[in-house]
């Protein structure tokens, strides 16, 4: 169970509410919750980071990179850039939870494609466990990313790769959440061949309790599958969901990387081709130069 | 004199023996909100 957002510290209660709750129907029902929260950091303070310390598997930081292309999207609401807040709060956070369980996260959108410098920034402040990943945003959105913008993307991967490598020889060791690929036994073949879960496995709700397949499909009436209090999950989408997987999407077909990938995000595709079963090609691209590149780095590791 | 060397073996096989659970996290739970990533995952049976 994971509390993202908006912003879940706008609400710190209900979380620890549910969090008990939970706590009583795992027993109930011999399950194992597992509870995460993604947060953009200003709320934090020492009460609420022990509470998170003693409750939270994993927390997500909320952090872009670099000062200046943080600042550009995570704005307060009287306009200026929060960086010079977070940062502090989520060094200190990760310290507390020994550089481990824990990410410091990024998007990276068409306005800073050189997202490389981001992540190695991340790491020179400190930072062991980071992930920045490909914004998902509508076509000509802006913030998009095109297929002109490949070339640069993978040399930026590329770069990173080189890195890592090199800074890992030298101790300096950071985790690259996307470099991570687990080749002796990671997901079954079942997890594989589905991908994410988004709409059977796993589901979003919103603050009003309305049900969609996954974050990203949050406001799409279309995709709407019930809400909480009415206790009726619409069962046709979430078969459309769980009949999606690598063997239903043609461009998958011929593709080395789709077990993997697993046929790449469901919302990307939708964004795109209005068709959760017709992959985002540049989502594909790069999900492949990702893989390549763990692979280059697990080779390098022998 | 040998000119591949096999860093790991394939265990795609034993997972549809016992895969298919349901029981591990999602993408979203780690660090993955914009890109579907699977292949880093373990499995909670683990």
């Amino acid at each position: 169970m994971d509390f993202f957002g908006g912003e879940p510290m706008m609400n710190f209660e209900t979380v620890k509410e549910i969090i008990e709750y939970a706590r009583q129907k795992e027993k109930e029902h011999n399950k194992n919750f597992r509870f995460t929260l993604t947060t953009n950091g200003l709320l934090l303070n020492d009460d609420n980071i022990k509470y998170i310390n003693e409750n939270m598997h994993n927390i997500v930081l909320s952090i872009d990179g670099r000062k200046e292309v943080n600042d550009r999207m995570r704005k307060r609401v009287d306009g200026t850039g929060c960086y010079e807040d977070i940062l502090p709060k989520f060094k200190y956070v990760a310290e507390s939870r020994n550089q481990d369980n824990y990410y410091v996260r990024g998007t990276f959108t068409r306005e800073n494609l050189d997202f490389s410098k981001d992540v190695t920034h991340l790491a020179d402040e400190g930072f062991r466990q980071i992930s920045v990943e490909p914004v998902v945003a509508a076509k000509d959105s802006g913030y998009d990313l095109r297929e002109e913008d490949l070339p640069k993307l993978f040399e930026e991967y590329e770069k990173l790769a080189y890195e890592y490598v090199k800074r890992s020889k030298e101790g300096k060791w950071f985790n690259f959440f996307h470099f991570m690929i687990d080749l002796s036994q990671g997901p079954c073949i079942v997890k594989r061949l589905t991908g994410c879960g988004s709409g059977h496995e796993y589901l979003a709700i919103t603050p009003e309790g309305d049900i969609y397949p996954c974050h990203q499909f949050v406001g799409n009436e279309k995709f709407k599958m019930g809400n909480v209090k009415e206790g009726v999950l619409d069962r046709d989408i979430q078969s459309y969901f769980k009949n999606s997987n690598v063997y239903t999407k043609k461009e998958c077909d011929s593709c080395w990387a789709k077990f993997y990938c697993s046929g790449g995000c469901a919302a990307n595709s939708y964004n795109f081709h209005s068709d959760i079963n017709v992959p985002y090609k540049v989502g594909c691209e790069l999900e492949k130069k990702r893989v390549e590149c763990a692979l280059w780095i697990k080779a390098q590791e022998m | 004199m040998k000119h591949i060397k096999v860093l790991n073996g394939s265990t795609l096989k034993d997972g549809l023996k016992k895969g298919g659970c349901g029981e591990c996290q999602t993408s979203c739970q780690s660090a993955c909100k914009t890109s579907c990533t699977v292949a880093n995952q373990s499995c909670e049976k683990k």
